[in-house]
């Protein structure tokens, strides 16, 4: 009846609810008086409605230098470095060797070559998402703890359906990423691009993202990379997770993302956030087609974001 | 602001174009800052979360579909900032009435004064719906695009946000 009678006051029944509801009122001493209150609540907090206020000229500009900032980041001091004439020459010089030395290396293994070998078009790359300590029943990589695939990976289940492992999931275990804007030097989707190539490849991790540095308490990332046969076709099964040594305590973990390839370069297709307490999975629909910029957006997000709902708002 | 001529803009903003991102930045900064004001509760929180919430704006507005208005659109990205570091910082945010000026005790400078606090001590996601809702001006509808909730999510939560302000008023006024 609260329902009722707040429609009732907010004029959004239909003509005869309304008629029905009013007579009804005029009858009944309670919803008189609970409608009574309900208007004096509204009154009383539509009238305290503080004055605007305005940021000062200064505030807002210096306000804006800094979002500017964080948006397109590019330091001063890093572009006179590399604006440096002297700087430029030599890194040509440098540059110009090493095209020389390794052409023929890099020949088979330019960036668009390397995408294509990764993500096949013919391959279908499946999405994966469990949580650290608890695997989900509908989509588990491994059974050892922590995120950590097993020595070999008994099933992989992809919405309802159980795919044949082959061979062995590959594992690469990053900790020191910093995903917060404060420290743009760090890019972890990149770390995750080049991890995610590098296990598809090689088989191993590139040493030189074993180590990003950042924050005292870092975030865990962890890349597994599973092949999968299902019907027929190959698929590369690609989990990432996100996680701090806390993600227990805190009752979530972030795991994110699977790729694709789109015009030979892999692009983060979707992202899913796990509840650990209540073990559901959302899906992060609204993230279809994620960008780089909208995975580091995500990241970021998913780093600080308290609850499964909250996150989900919090991607406009 | 005539549509016509946002859609000028917009598109070069949605390019990274910094003149069409200044003037997004001018056409909406007041009301951005005045909504996070009043669900952090002081300027320096509501500049933080102002901070964040153009920052992301600016990353996705190529994926600003257009679906709700821009300043609604704003509003959720600021709503979730300021919510975000409401929790993030878990300090009591500083009353509104520090602006006020306590030595001023006159009867409606104390109700405002108790109003504040008791959206101050109500859920977050009550304080939220009913600044969004009396504060704010804004219309059911509007509510449900800027929380993202369906219109009876809304309308309940509304209810629930009344009753457990309306319990902390009665019983500190």
């Amino acid at each position: 009846m609260a329902r009722r009678l707040q429609a009732y006051r907010d004029g959004e029944l239909s003509p005869a609810l309304y008629s029905a509801t009013a007579l009804h009122i005029a009858a009944c001493p309670d919803c008189s008086e609970q409608v009574r209150e309900i208007d004096s609540m509204e009154t009383l907090l539509s009238g305290s409605r503080p004055e605007p206020i305005a940021l000062s000229n200064q505030d807002s500009a210096q306000l804006f230098a800094r979002i500017l900032a964080e948006v397109h980041p590019s330091t001063p001091g890093r572009r006179e470095v590399w604006m440096n004439p002297r700087t430029l020459g030599g890194l040509a010089a440098v540059a110009g060797l090493i095209v020389l030395g390794v052409l023929g290396i890099l020949k088979a293994h330019s960036p668009r070559d390397i995408a294509a070998k990764a993500f096949p078009p013919k391959h279908r790359t499946l999405f994966l998402a469990t949580s650290p300590g608890k695997p989900k029943q509908k989509l588990v990589i491994g059974s050892g703890p922590d995120s950590r695939p097993a020595k070999r990976t008994r099933s992989v289940v992809w919405s309802g359906r159980r795919l044949r492992p082959l061979g062995r999931p590959r594992l690469a275990e990053y900790t020191g990423v910093r995903l917060t804007p404060e420290n743009p030097a760090v890019a972890p989707e990149l770390a995750i691009e080049r991890a995610v190539t590098d296990l598809l490849l090689e088989g191993t991790p590139d040493p030189e993202v074993s180590d990003l540095g950042g924050s005292a308490v870092p975030p865990k990332l962890i890349v597994i990379v599973q092949r999968v046969q299902d019907s027929g076709v190959l698929a590369n099964v690609v989990q990432v997770t996100v996680t701090h040594d806390d993600a227990e305590s805190l009752g979530y973990v972030r795991t994110a993302s699977c790729n694709s390839a789109v015009n030979g370069m892999p692009v983060w297709t979707e992202c899913k956030l796990t509840d650990t307490k209540s073990e559901t999975t959302t899906e992060m629909d609204t993230l279809t087609a994620l960008d780089r910029a909208g995975l580091t957006s995500f990241l970021h997000v998913a780093s600080t974001c308290a609850r499964t709902d909250e996150l989900q708002r919090q991607i406009p | 602001m005539d549509a016509v001529e946002t859609e000028s803009w917009l598109a070069d903003a949605c390019r990274g174009n910094p003149a069409a991102l200044e003037k997004l930045y001018h056409c909406y900064k007041d009301p951005v800052y005045n909504l996070c004001f009043r669900l952090v509760g002081n300027n320096d929180d509501a500049q933080d979360a102002m901070q964040a919430a153009f920052v992301c704006a600016f990353r996705f507005l190529p994926r600003f579909r257009g679906e709700s208005s821009l300043k609604t659109w704003l509003y959720r990205i600021a709503t979730n900032e300021a919510l975000q570091l409401l929790r993030k910082r878990k300090r009591t945010p500083v009353a509104l009435d520090d602006r006020v000026g306590c030595a001023d005790r006159s009867s409606e400078v104390a109700e405002r004064a108790l109003i504040e606090a008791a959206l101050q001590c109500v859920k977050p996601e009550h304080k939220v719906i009913l600044i969004l809702r009396f504060w704010e001006a804004l219309s059911y509808e509007e509510v449900a695009d800027v929380l993202r909730l369906p219109l009876s999510t809304v309308r309940m939560r509304l209810l629930r946000a009344r009753e457990e302000f309306k319990k902390w008023y009665d019983v500190h006024s």
